[in-house]
């Protein structure tokens, strides 16, 4: 086992014993809890073996296992920055309401003779 | 009070309060007391007092927005016989021009006009903007600065707005001949069926495009837009265009 693979194992191993307290805690979100566990454990996987993922590509026709992982963050990426951008402009049209709510209700008048 | 998409009351919930200011029958015409006209306005407070002082004259229902200046805008605005809201933070110009329709058509607007608060259009074009809407041939008229005058358009921003009106016949499939020109006309069914929900600058195709989404019939007009050193320089800059088609193409994209 190599540095990098230490620090980074010693990393997700931190992250998973944090998921699987929560976990046990019972606490809300178990779903998600337990998506994330996987995820971190497949990360931990392919950090091990990285014949894993190598493998998988050669099964799916990539041929090479960092492409397949490149291919992945890509389409993580891409999903995640259009979920957010969603999010900020749901927001930006919530916080456009109150506004718009806010300045109707206070609306004055100018004096009728200038 | 009852919320509807971006704020609307419901018209049968309307108030009719139509204003008479004191210049009342001094306008254009006899019947320009329907005629809401709608000036969004940020950091305006020295072009503001011209272009209120025009629009007092004929028109005695004018719905100034300040959308969060940092100037004296809203304290010149108030001096004049005018309705003022303020946004407490800046949200944009679409966004000010939806806050301005929906409290017009709140107090029962039939005609509803949107002018430039710097003074780039011509109070003496509204008469001639809202015949078409008010004969009824048309739901919602545009001002074109292109059939009209624009009386010292930079070659660039000429630029930009041609290649403006290609990506709107291309995308909206709407054929105009100035599609980023602020000075509209609304019928009330009109202004009622708009929901601008572009806070930023893209707000002007997205006008168009609801024209073409709702079905609304619609006509240019032609007009005269005057351009200034100060008015070129607070306004857009060319490179904004490409911000404008982002928003529109992120905004459809994600809904």
């Amino acid at each position: 086992m190599n540095l990098f693979q230490l620090v980074t194992l010693s990393v997700v191993a931190a992250v998973l014993a944090a998921e699987f307290i929560g976990l046990c805690r019972k606490s809300a979100g178990r779903k998600s809890r337990l998506l994330r566990i996987a995820v971190w454990s497949a990360a931990a996987a392919a950090i091990v073996d990285p014949g894993i993922p190598q493998a998988i590509a050669i099964c799916l026709g990539i041929g090479r296992g960092a492409d397949l992982v490149l291919y992945l963050v890509v389409l993580a990426f891409l999903r995640v920055s259009f979920y957010f951008y969603s999010c900020n402009m749901q927001l930006q049209r919530q916080l456009t309401i109150v506004v718009r709510h806010l300045a109707i209700q206070s609306a004055h008048q100018g004096p009728l003779e200038e | 009070m009852i919320y509807h998409r971006n704020y609307r009351i419901r018209p049968n919930r309307a108030k009719t309060m139509v204003r008479t200011g004191p210049h009342h029958g001094a306008g254009p015409s006899a019947g320009s007391h329907d005629i809401w006209v709608i000036v969004p306005a940020y950091n305006e407070g020295e072009r503001l007092v011209r272009t209120l002082r025009s629009l007092c004259v004929g028109y005695a229902n004018v719905v100034v927005v300040d959308d969060g200046s940092h100037d004296d805008t809203s304290e010149v605005a108030v001096r004049h016989p005018v309705w003022v809201l303020r946004h407490v933070i800046n949200r944009g110009q679409g966004a000010a021009l939806q806050t301005g329709l929906s409290f017009a058509l709140e107090h029962g607007a039939t005609v509803l006009v949107t002018f430039d608060a710097d003074g780039q259009h011509s109070p003496e074009e509204i008469e001639r903007l809202v015949e078409p809407v008010r004969r009824g041939a048309v739901d919602v008229a545009l001002g074109s600065r292109f059939l009209g005058q624009a009386v010292g358009l930079p070659w660039s921003r000429w630029l930009v707005l041609k290649l403006g009106v290609l990506f709107t016949r291309f995308f909206s499939q709407i054929r105009v001949t100035d599609t980023h020109n602020g000075f509209r006309a609304f019928s009330r069914q009109a202004a009622w069926s708009l929901c601008i929900r572009q806070n930023r600058m893209a707000h002007a195709s997205e006008i168009l495009d609801q024209i073409k989404e709702h079905g609304l019939r619609y006509g240019e007009v032609p007009v005269t837009v005057r351009y200034s050193a100060e008015t070129t320089a607070k306004g857009q800059s060319s490179w904004n265009a490409l911000r404008i088609v982002a928003q529109l193409v992120l905004g459809r994209m994600v809904g």
